[in-house]
C-alpha cells in the first residue's frame, strides 16, 4: 500500500510539493519546491524505434519543450535517414517527473518513459 | 488607425446602406423597396410577424433576415451510453419557433455536426409544409483524395443530401468553401468532375432553385466564380464589423466582398455575424460604449443590426443552439432597426479595442478537426479568447488580479477542455495550418497559451 507514479494522467508538476506536506508519518520528507528540482525519483527512458521523429519523418519536440530541468536536449539525427533532431536524455539532470512521458504523442505507449529510482538522489 | 480613416470607413458603410447620412433613422426601416414587414405582436411580447424579409432579386424568393444556421444543434448522451447524439426533440422545439416567428432559411451541410445535421434538420423540417421554409445546403467535397472529389462520390454526396434532408429539391445550394485551397483544389472539386455542369443541370431540371457558393481564403477562386458567364442567385460570405474592413489571415475584407456581389448583382448570405461568438462577449470597456448609446440591447444584438443593415444582404445566419439566443435575435429582427451613423461610430470604437487585444481569431468552424494528436483545437482558443473577453488575461504576475485571475483560468481551463486535449499536447506537426479559414498559426497559438498555462501554473513571475 504505497503511493505509486504513474505518468499516464498527469506527471510531477514542478511547483506542486503537497504529497510532502500532507504526509502524516513524516515518510515523505518535506520539501520546498527548490529543493525538488533537484531530487532525483527516477530517469527518462528514451524508446527510438517507437520516437516520431527518429522513425517516422515527424517533427516532434515535446518532451524537450516541456522539461522542467532542461534534461532533454534536441540533437541531430546522425545515424538516420532524416534531418530531423531526435531528443537526448541527460540523466543527470532529469529528476523523473514523467513531463516528457505524459506529454509523449505515442500510443499506446509512450516513445519516452520514466524508470523509476530505488532511493531518491540529489542531482 | 487614424479618426480620419474611421470616418471614411464609416461612410463607406453608410453609403452601402443605400443611405446618406442625410436619412433620418425612421426612414430607414420598414420603407424600402427590398424589405417588407407587417404589424402585430402576440401576448408574451414576442413578436410572430414582424420580422423583416429581403426578396431574391432572381426568383423572388421572400427569406428571413435571420437564418437559421444548422452547424451547432444541441447534443445529448446518448441512453446506451455510446457517445453522443443531437437532441432530436431540443431541435424540434427550435426549428418550430424559428418558423412560427417568421424564419424561413436554413444552412446546412453534409459535414456539420460531426456529419449529423442534415438528418436532423430533415427530420425536424419534415413535420413542415415544404413551402414553409427554404433549406440551404453544399457540396462539401473537401478531403484531396479522389474518393471524396470525385464525381461519383460527389455526386453520392448531393443525393445523400436530398435522401436526409427528405426533400425532391434544395432551395439553395452552395459550392462549400471555394477559396480554402486556392484555384486548385476548385478545379479539382468541381470542374475537372463535371460537378459544377452537372449541378447547373440540376438547376434546369429543377431539383436545385438557387446554386451558389460560399467563400474562405483564397479570393482568387471569388473572383473567378463571379467572372464566370453563370448568374449567382447568392453567395456566402463572412461579414460582421470586425470583418468589414479588418479582416484576418488570408481571409478578404467583407467591403470588397459585398461591393463585388452588389456589382454582380448576387445577394449576400451572411455567416459569422459574431465572429465566432466572439462580437457576443465583448469586454466591458467596449461593452459601456455600446450600452451608452442603446442601454437594453445585447453585444450580440449590436453585431446581428450591423450584419442585416445593408440592403443586398438576403439573410444573416446564425447557428443558433439555446433558445434563448433564437428569442433574441428574432427579436433584433423582427423588425430590424439598421444602424445609423451615431451608431456606426460607436462600433468603430469598438473595432479599435478588439483589434488591440489579443484576441486568437478562431470562429470554431471545427475545420482543423480532427486533430491528430488529440487536441481540441478550437476548445483552447475559446478558453482563452473568453479570458480576452473578460480582460483577465493577466499581463504580469504583479497585476492586482493575479490570484483571481490565475485560478479562474486555470480552473476553466481544465473544466472545458480534457486534459489529454490541451495545448502542452501540440507536437507542432502544422498539419492543421492548411485547414484553417482563418490562417491561425495553430501550433504557435498553441504553445503561446502553454507558456501562458505553464506561467501560472508554476507561479513564475513575468
Amino acid at each position: 500500500m504505497q503511493p505509486e507514479m504513474s505518468y499516464e494522467r498527469g506527471y510531477c508538476r514542478p511547483e506542486c510539493t503537497r504529497c510532502s506536506e500532507v504526509c502524516p508519518t513524516g515518510a515523505i520528507k518535506r520539501i520546498t519546491k527548490a529543493e525538488k528540482s533537484a531530487i532525483q525519483i527516477g530517469r527518462a527512458m528514451w524508446i527510438k524505434e517507437s520516437c516520431l521523429a527518429y522513425s517516422e519523418d515527424v517533427t516532434c519536440d515535446n518532451c524537450s519543450r516541456h522539461c522542467p530541468v532542461d534534461a532533454i536536449l534536441m540533437i541531430p539525427n546522425k545515424e538516420g535517414y532524416s534531418d530531423i533532431p531526435i531528443p537526448a536524455v541527460d540523466t543527470e539532470r532529469c529528476i523523473g517527473c514523467g513531463a516528457c512521458e505524459n506529454l509523449c504523442p505515442v500510443r499506446p505507449y509512450s516513445a519516452i518513459y520514466v524508470e523509476g529510482n530505488q532511493r531518491h538522489r540529489m542531482v | 488607425m487614424n479618426t480620419k480613416n474611421k470616418d471614411i470607413n464609416r461612410r463607406r458603410f453608410l453609403k452601402v446602406l443605400g443611405t446618406g447620412a442625410a436619412v433620418s433613422g425612421a426612414a430607414l426601416y420598414g420603407c424600402d423597396s427590398n424589405s417588407l414587414r407587417s404589424a402585430g405582436k402576440n401576448g408574451s411580447g414576442q413578436p410572430t410577424s414582424e420580422m423583416t424579409y429581403r426578396y431574391n432579386p432572381h426568383t423572388g424568393d421572400k427569406v428571413s433576415l435571420l437564418g437559421y444556421g444548422c452547424m451547432r444543434w444541441p447534443l445529448r448522451q446518448r441512453t446506451d451510453g455510446n457517445g453522443e447524439e443531437i437532441d432530436q426533440d431540443a431541435v424540434n422545439d427550435l426549428v418550430d419557433y424559428a418558423i412560427a416567428h417568421g424564419v424561413n432559411y436554413f444552412d446546412t451541410s453534409p459535414v456539420y455536426v460531426r456529419g449529423w445535421s442534415e438528418k436532423a434538420t430533415g427530420i425536424a423540417l419534415k413535420r413542415h409544409p415544404r413551402e414553409k421554409f427554404f433549406i440551404a445546403t453544399k457540396m462539401s467535397n473537401f478531403a484531396d483524395t479522389p474518393d471524396v472529389r470525385g464525381r461519383e462520390p460527389s455526386i453520392a454526396l448531393y443525393h445523400n443530401s436530398l435522401k436526409d434532408l427528405q426533400v425532391d429539391y434544395i432551395d439553395y445550394y452552395l459550392l462549400h468553401g471555394i477559396g480554402m485551397g486556392g484555384m486548385e483544389a476548385f478545379q479539382s472539386r468541381f470542374i475537372d468532375n463535371g460537378i459544377l455542369e452537372l449541378l447547373l443541370s440540376e438547376r434546369k431540371a429543377g431539383r436545385i432553385r438557387n446554386p451558389g457558393f460560399s467563400y474562405h481564403g483564397d479570393i482568387a477562386v471569388f473572383d473567378h466564380l463571379l467572372s464566370l458567364d453563370i448568374q449567382w442567385d447568392f453567395a456566402q460570405i463572412q461579414l460582421n464589423y470586425i470583418d468589414w474592413e479588418n479582416a484576418t489571415g488570408r481571409e478578404t475584407n467583407a467591403v470588397y466582398l459585398y461591393g463585388e456581389l452588389v456589382k454582380h448583382n448576387v445577394p449576400a448570405v451572411i455567416m459569422e455575424p459574431l465572429l465566432g461568438g466572439r462580437l457576443a462577449r465583448l469586454n466591458q470597456h467596449a461593452l459601456t460604449i455600446l450600452r451608452a448609446e442603446r442601454p437594453e440591447d445585447s453585444a450580440a444584438t449590436w453585431a446581428f443590426r450591423y450584419a442585416g443593415s445593408p440592403e443586398h444582404i438576403l439573410t444573416v445566419l446564425s447557428g443558433m443552439v439555446y433558445m434563448e439566443h433564437l428569442q433574441e435575435n428574432v427579436r433584433t429582427y423582427s423588425p430590424l432597426v439598421p444602424v445609423n451613423e451615431k451608431e456606426l461610430e460607436a462600433l468603430g470604437e469598438v473595432t479599435e479595442l478588439m483589434l488591440r487585444s489579443d484576441y486568437i481569431p478562431c470562429t470554431e468552424c471545427q475545420y482543423c478537426m480532427p486533430c491528430e494528436y488529440g487536441l481540441d483545437i478550437p476548445a483552447v482558443f475559446a478558453r482563452y479568447n473568453r479570458c480576452v473577453s473578460a480582460g483577465s488575461v493577466l499581463k504580469s504576475s504583479q497585476d492586482e488580479n493575479y490570484r483571481k485571475a490565475r485560478r479562474e483560468f486555470l480552473v476553466g481551463y481544465d473544466r472545458s477542455v480534457p486534459k489529454l486535449r490541451q495545448a502542452d499536447h501540440c507536437i507542432g506537426c502544422d498539419l492543421c495550418l492548411s485547414k484553417c479559414p482563418q490562417r491561425i498559426e495553430i501550433p504557435k497559438e498553441m504553445q503561446r497559451i502553454n507558456r501562458y498555462v505553464e506561467l501560472l501554473k508554476q507561479e513564475l513571475t513575468f
